[in-house]
């Protein structure tokens, strides 16, 4: 107890030592300063290293050794959104997307409108096989925020997605993003070549053949434009244009397999179609009992039992002897039989009305 | 003071981990050759052993003894010499690879500091004395980047009183140390981990494990520090300059073959918290850790074992996990959860500090959903630490040193007993002295009773206390006790879960020798009577020889 009473001894002036530690206060404080700068400085300058050497070994396909310089790297600078996404595209790219995940996850709280962080978030959500979170994601880096050339990145990152959903083939979500993408001004030859392509995937040759005229337009010479545009009408069923386009392209490659096809096809068609305005009732009727002949053949091919009494209706169709005064109607006559097979031929096992398919062409100019 | 002594400690603690942190890549530049991690722990151990011996002797070890030591039988005194030198020789040891940690030192470091603040400013010794833990609380925020664990380690380890006078004192000091901290390296915890949960309750099994597994590991770790220091106590004093030399020797070839274990490893338990690493790897460097940082401490290398103690616990805690997780993918998380956990249950081992190192481990990583498995670990850890070491590392390194600190147990000794434990309870024999009772009657019930004094009222209640000497310098026309005690009259009493020291103390405060007990809900209602006799006759002092002398007349 006496001890807690004692004085320590020496006391010196309380002012001068309060003068002493503020002198020390501010010298440690200086030092600290300088220190933390040094650190800083280095730090960031290893952080750097660490990651240009990750960097470099992903792009040569070593996901293990730019994991572990990413990895040193985010761990020197974990301010560094650019070291935390790269990292993340290395653990992603070397399958360990269960260990990507959290660090993508604490950027995107951190920054939840980075494109970047965003699209690499979409990308996992691929691999994870959850596809909606990654239209989400997609979708927030499409409209996020970017550095550099935004317009472009946000392209890309739309373009990707699009290449995603027509991997799933998500046609109606990926019109809605080729609409977009059309929309888009300033966008190159190449890739108005590549949207109108989607469109005809997606099942919109009209906007398709659209793209591919004005590209036809502008450079007549443009085998790729025309011969798109030939496949637009073709699809659309407008024969003779599809024919018009074909013809173009095959002036400028008249080696070009493709083109050369089509036009064999479209010839065979032309001289098929019987919608045509100015051809006569009996020319229609000729014309009607030829595709009547092609769709029974098709149906016999299919071999499948229980179309013996549309094989003999067709039959006693192309029997009977040509009325003497042929009228629009006999020939339609004999076009709702031909249909009848046809549809009959549709249901069989394995049948496929391609557009190489000069009977499938016409029947669908028939039935629309 | 508590502020400037936060301040400075802070602002020298933060010096301290920088300067360690840049030497240690100066001698360790990137991609350098193999022998640099057997050559540089040994001359840094050569060096920091040699200013040791020569200029420093008082710098040794970790810290946390020494300081204890100052704040038991220094009154609290730290030479300034030994803090510079603390600095200048764990600076040098830490940075050149030695397996040991930067907090300990840190702690003697903050201590030292609020010891020569205290001194300059002429304060008592029991103020200097108090001082020390709020330097401990200071410097440990700074070197943990943890303030409540800082506060709670100062009152739980350095003091051994979670209710200690000075609570607010370390709180502001650890407060203030850690804004130095934030100002000037910015928010970022100790270690970053991703946001890890309990995926099933069979992991608390696992946990379980996890907390027998760290706490073996922390047994043997202890023993093997305090064996080892056994033998190098042995060695002749002349050799002591250079026994540094076999710690630094020892982790650098360890160093050669992994040289995650050099230095403080904080950078590869990042890793490891992350959930990247092969188990092997973690199990290998657990050992390695268990063997290099009791030869660095018990060669007297300067530098402590709360750094060490986290990287042994977060290798255990990853390997188990990663085992767990191998063999029950999916009702397992991360292996990384694991080695957080591990590293709570590795500091509750070998530290002993159960509360200190779940708050510690929540502050540095900032997780909360880790916390109840923490908790269950930690415990397991702590008891199995308890059963197979009983004394706690600290107290055991003071013994070797021949000196006796304090443990919790003896502090529970202290307390003694409880007055509920020792009181007579009122029945019909033990009763209070009626109110309406007059002074002769009084006297001869006093004499009766052997005593100087006695509660006044009726069976329950009591309205005060007499004693001979009221009786004595009474007014002659009191007729009873109640005219000799004034309405609302202050009288000593005490509760029955007070120690027995207390009833004692109220004993000498109220100039009686019997003390009524009462309830703790109306004080006036009397539970108990407890007397010298009672407390003398449960120490075993018999009564008759002493009473006999005492008694007045």
């Amino acid at each position: 107890m006496t001890a807690g009473a004692t004085q320590t001894g020496k006391a010196s002036r309380p002012g001068a030592t309060a003068a002493i530690l503020a002198v020390v206060a501010v010298g440690l404080a200086v030092a600290d300063r300088f220190l933390a700068k040094i650190e800083a400085s280095e730090t960031s300058a290893s952080a750097k290293r660490s990651y240009d050497k990750g960097s470099r070994l992903l792009e040569q396909g070593n996901t293990t050794g730019a994991v572990d310089f990413l990895r040193e790297a985010h761990g020197l600078d974990r301010q560094n959104p650019q070291y935390s996404l790269r990292l993340v595209s290395a653990l992603s790219a070397s399958g360990r997307t269960s260990d990507a995940a959290p660090l993508l996850q604490s950027l995107l709280q951190r920054e939840p409108n980075d494109g970047e962080a965003n699209l690499e978030a979409a990308r996992l959500a691929v691999k994870s096989g959850n596809l909606t979170e990654a239209q989400a994601y997609y979708h927030r880096a499409i409209y996020g925020e970017w550095q550099g050339n935004v317009n472009r990145q946000r392209n890309d990152a739309r373009m990707e997605l699009v290449n995603l959903l027509v991997e799933k083939n998500r046609k109606q979500e990926l019109l809605a993003e080729l609409i977009e993408l059309e929309a888009q001004p300033g966008a190159s030859t190449g890739t108005q070549k590549r949207i109108a392509e989607l469109f005809l995937f997606a099942e919109a040759p009209a906007r398709a053949a659209a793209i591919y005229r004005s590209l036809a337009d502008a450079d007549p010479r443009d085998i790729a434009a025309n011969e798109g545009l030939g496949n637009a009408e073709l699809q659309l069923g407008q024969y003779r244009a599809a024919h018009d386009a074909y013809q173009r392209a095959f002036m400028q490659a008249p080696n070009n397999t493709s083109v050369r096809a089509h036009l064999q096809v479209l010839n065979t068609v032309t001289g098929l179609d019987p919608t045509l305005r100015t051809l006569t009732s009996a020319e229609k009727y000729r014309r009607s009992v030829r595709i009547l002949q092609m769709a029974r053949e098709s149906l016999e091919r299919c071999g499948e039992v229980g179309h013996e009494e549309l094989l003999k209706v067709a039959d006693d169709q192309m029997g009977s002897a040509i009325p003497p005064h042929v009228t629009n109607e006999d020939a339609e006559g004999v076009l709702a039989i031909a249909e009848k097979l046809w549809q009959a031929e549709q249901q069989c096992d394995g049948a496929k009305a391609t557009d190489m398919n000069p009977l499938a062409l016409v029947m669908r100019k028939v039935a629309s | 003071l508590s502020l400037v002594i936060g301040l400075l400690s802070g602002l020298t603690v933060v010096a301290f981990i920088l300067l360690t942190g840049r030497l240690a890549v100066r001698m360790y530049p990137p991609e350098s050759a193999a022998w640099r991690r057997v050559l540089i722990p040994l001359s840094g151990a050569l060096v920091s052993g040699y200013l040791l011996v020569r200029y420093f002797p008082n710098a040794r070890g970790s810290g946390i003894p020494q300081t204890k030591f100052a704040l038991f039988i220094r009154n609290g005194y730290i030479s300034l010499r030994t803090v510079l030198g603390k600095f200048l020789c764990c600076s040098i040891s830490l940075a050149s690879g030695i397996a040991l940690g930067r907090e300990g030192p840190s702690v003697q470091i903050g201590a030292g500091i609020a010891s020569v603040i205290g001194r300059r400013f002429g304060l008592s010794t029991a103020h200097v004395k108090a001082l020390v833990p709020v330097g401990c609380a200071g410097a440990l925020a700074a070197a943990f980047n943890t303030p409540i664990a800082a506060v709670l380690f100062a009152l739980e380890e350095i003091l051994g009183d979670m209710h200690a006078p000075v609570l607010g004192s370390v709180v502001l000091s650890s407060a203030t140390s850690w804004m130095v901290l934030h100002l000037i390296l910015g928010d970022q915890p100790l270690f970053h981990v991703p946001a890890y949960e309990l995926v099933h309750p069979l992991e608390f099994g696992v946990y379980v494990i996890l907390g027998v597994v760290g706490g073996l590991g922390s047994v043997c770790f202890v023993k093997l520090l305090l064996q080892l220091r056994i033998w190098f106590k042995k060695l002749p004093e002349s050799t002591l300059w250079w026994q540094p030399a076999v710690g630094g020797l020892a982790v650098g070839l360890f160093g050669w073959a992994m040289p995650q274990v050099l230095g403080v490893g904080y950078d590869y338990v990042d890793r490891v918290l992350g959930g990247d690493f092969p188990i092997r790897t973690v199990a290998i460097l657990a050992v390695m850790k268990i063997i290099a940082t009791p030869l660095c401490y018990s060669s007297g290398n300067a530098g402590g074992i709360f750094g060490p103690s986290l990287f042994i616990g977060a290798m255990i805690g990853a390997a188990t996990g990663g085992v767990a997780h191998a063999a029950l993918p999916a009702f397992t998380a991360n292996p990384g959860a694991y080695a957080l956990v591990g590293m709570g249950t590795a500091f509750a081992g070998i530290v002993r500090t159960p509360l200190t190192s779940v708050i510690m481990i929540f502050e540095m990583t900032r997780d909360y959903a880790i916390i109840v498995p923490l908790m269950i670990s930690n415990l397991i850890s702590f008891f199995i630490s308890r059963q197979l070491q009983p004394d706690p590392i600290y107290e055991a390194l003071a013994l070797q040193e021949g000196v006796h600190l304090p443990t919790g147990e003896s502090r529970a000794e202290l307390a003694g007993d409880r007055v509920g434990d020792v009181m007579v309870h009122i029945d019909d024999e033990t009763f209070p002295l009626p109110a309406g009772t007059d002074p002769a009657a009084a006297r001869k019930f006093l004499d009766t009773r052997e005593c100087n004094s006695w509660p006044v009222g009726d069976r329950q209640f009591i309205i005060g206390v007499i004693n001979r000497r009221d009786l004595d310098a009474g007014r002659p026309e009191a007729q009873t006790m109640r005219d000799l005690i004034p309405p609302d009259a202050h009288f000593p009493f005490v509760y029955a879960d007070h120690p027995v020291s207390l009833a004692l103390e109220r004993m000498r405060e109220g100039g009686v020798d019997v003390v009524p007990v009462v309830n703790r809900a109306i004080i006036s209602e009397i539970e108990g009577v407890i007397g010298l006799r009672e407390i003398l006759a449960a120490y075993g002092v018999p009564d008759s020889a002493f009473f006999s002398r005492s008694m007045p007349g």
